[in-house]
């Protein structure tokens, strides 16, 4: 059995938060092996959104999920998202610089000093 | 007991986060120091910068010192009570449309009053698309600029919503035309970055009692609830902050506790531990964003 779900009927223009996502899981019927996502009319995706709909798609793992009508930055934030979740993520970030500062007259000399 | 009287300092427009984060520091500092009934005399202002104003507003609403302000001129009362620095707008399970109702009124303006907004699901993200799109209207700007702030909006309040246990959210944004930018303050009043490490109690070899660590953590997209493997959290911090500073020229401010963490494009960029001194109930993001984008700059490059 085939199923289409119109997120614009669900959620609106935006997809923001990480529970809205999960909201969907409820909309799929129990017996379809396909399920079609429709993207028409979506503005804008989140990234905590993208993560939480793939944590359904994997709870659904009989299940085949397609995307439709998806524009340019839901195409890519649908790849970010699916390939961060193969890969451990790199921080390789530089170590920033750490203060510790005594009283306010050191905090006040130091934001001055900027 | 005569009041204590507190000196609310004048700022200038193009103030940096640090001079407005000096000035909160100093007067809720004072405030707290003292005993009783406090008077925050506003003699000397004619301009308060949005970094200023809207966590001086957050304290005053979450604060039980009794508070009253004084010697205010007429521009800056009207100013005040535009933005409803004495109380705040709040949006308590409202359908969207109610809310929607309440802030189209602010089409023509240039900033969102102080809002606080209740932390249900369906009520946040009413909130933040409503928000999002009062920003996008007042300062006219194009999609270039209106996705990151959607990217912005979202991951910050659902931060909070996952993280901060704070029973309401807060928001004020103000459009600075002559600068060209959009000042936006987030915030919530539940437990800080650090709290929320140790209840979970991860990464606390690393953090011993230092908040400036767990925020450090926290920026580097350590999340207190990802599942290895699996999930893909932790990035909405992170992500927004590399996307507004090294993408659109932006700065990014966060206090949490007793430290904070302050990056911008000039080489500054740094955790600062200040517990000695000060503590803020609950986390603080400060945004200053561009509204016009640099030419290189694309969104989905900064999608991690």
């Amino acid at each position: 059995m085939k199923q289409n779900i119109k997120l614009i009927d669900i959620f609106g223009t935006d997809l923001f938060s990480r529970a809205k996502a999960s909201e969907l899981n409820a909309k799929i019927i129990h017996n379809a092996n396909e399920v079609s996502l429709d993207f028409y009319g979506i503005n804008f995706m989140s990234r905590s959104f993208t993560d939480e709909l793939f944590n359904i798609i994997v709870a659904n793992c009989d299940k085949t999920f397609n995307f439709l009508n998806c524009n340019e930055t839901t195409k890519a934030m649908l790849k970010s998202v699916s390939e961060g979740r193969e890969h451990e993520r790199k921080l390789g970030l530089p170590h920033p610089k750490m203060y510790k500062f005594e009283n306010q007259k050191q905090l006040v000399d130091f934001l001055i000093a900027q | 007991m005569e009041n204590s009287r507190i000196h609310i300092p004048n700022e200038k427009e193009n103030e940096s986060i640090g001079s407005s984060f000096n000035h909160l520091v100093k007067v809720v500092e004072e405030t707290e120091r003292t005993l009783g009934k406090v008077v925050w005399d506003f003699s000397d202002v004619t301009f308060l910068h949005p970094f200023f104003l809207a966590p001086l507003a957050i304290y005053k609403s979450q604060t039980v010192k009794e508070i009253v302000c004084e010697s205010i001129s007429l521009p800056m009362q009207s100013y005040l009570n535009s933005i409803y620095f004495d109380r705040m707008l709040h949006f308590e399970n409202a359908a969207k449309e109610t809310a929607e109702m309440v802030i189209e009124q602010y089409a023509s303006h240039t900033h969102i009053p102080l809002c606080s907004f209740s932390m249900t699901d369906a009520n946040k993200d009413a909130f933040s698309s409503i928000a999002r799109d009062l920003i996008v209207r007042q300062a006219k700007v194009g999609a270039g600029i209106s996705t990151p702030i959607s990217y912005f909006i979202s991951e910050l309040i659902d931060n909070i919503y996952e993280h901060s246990e704070s029973p309401n959210g807060f928001l004020f944004s103000q459009f600075l035309e002559q600068e060209g930018c959009i000042d936006l303050c987030i915030a919530d009043s539940g437990i800080t970055i650090f709290k929320s490490y140790e209840k979970a109690g991860l990464f606390q070899e690393e953090i011993g009692q230092d908040e400036s660590e767990s925020l450090r953590l926290a920026n580097e997209g350590r999340s207190t609830k990802n599942r290895p493997g699996a999930e893909n959290r932790g990035y909405g911090i992170s992500t927004s902050k590399r996307m507004l500073v090294e993408g659109l020229g932006g700065s990014f401010f966060m206090l949490s506790g007793s430290a904070f963490h302050r990056y911008e494009k000039s080489d500054i960029n740094y955790y600062a531990d200040v517990g000695k001194f000060f503590h803020w109930n609950g986390t603080l993001i400060l945004l200053h964003i561009p509204i016009s984008a640099p030419s290189n700059f694309n969104y989905i490059d900064y999608l991690e």
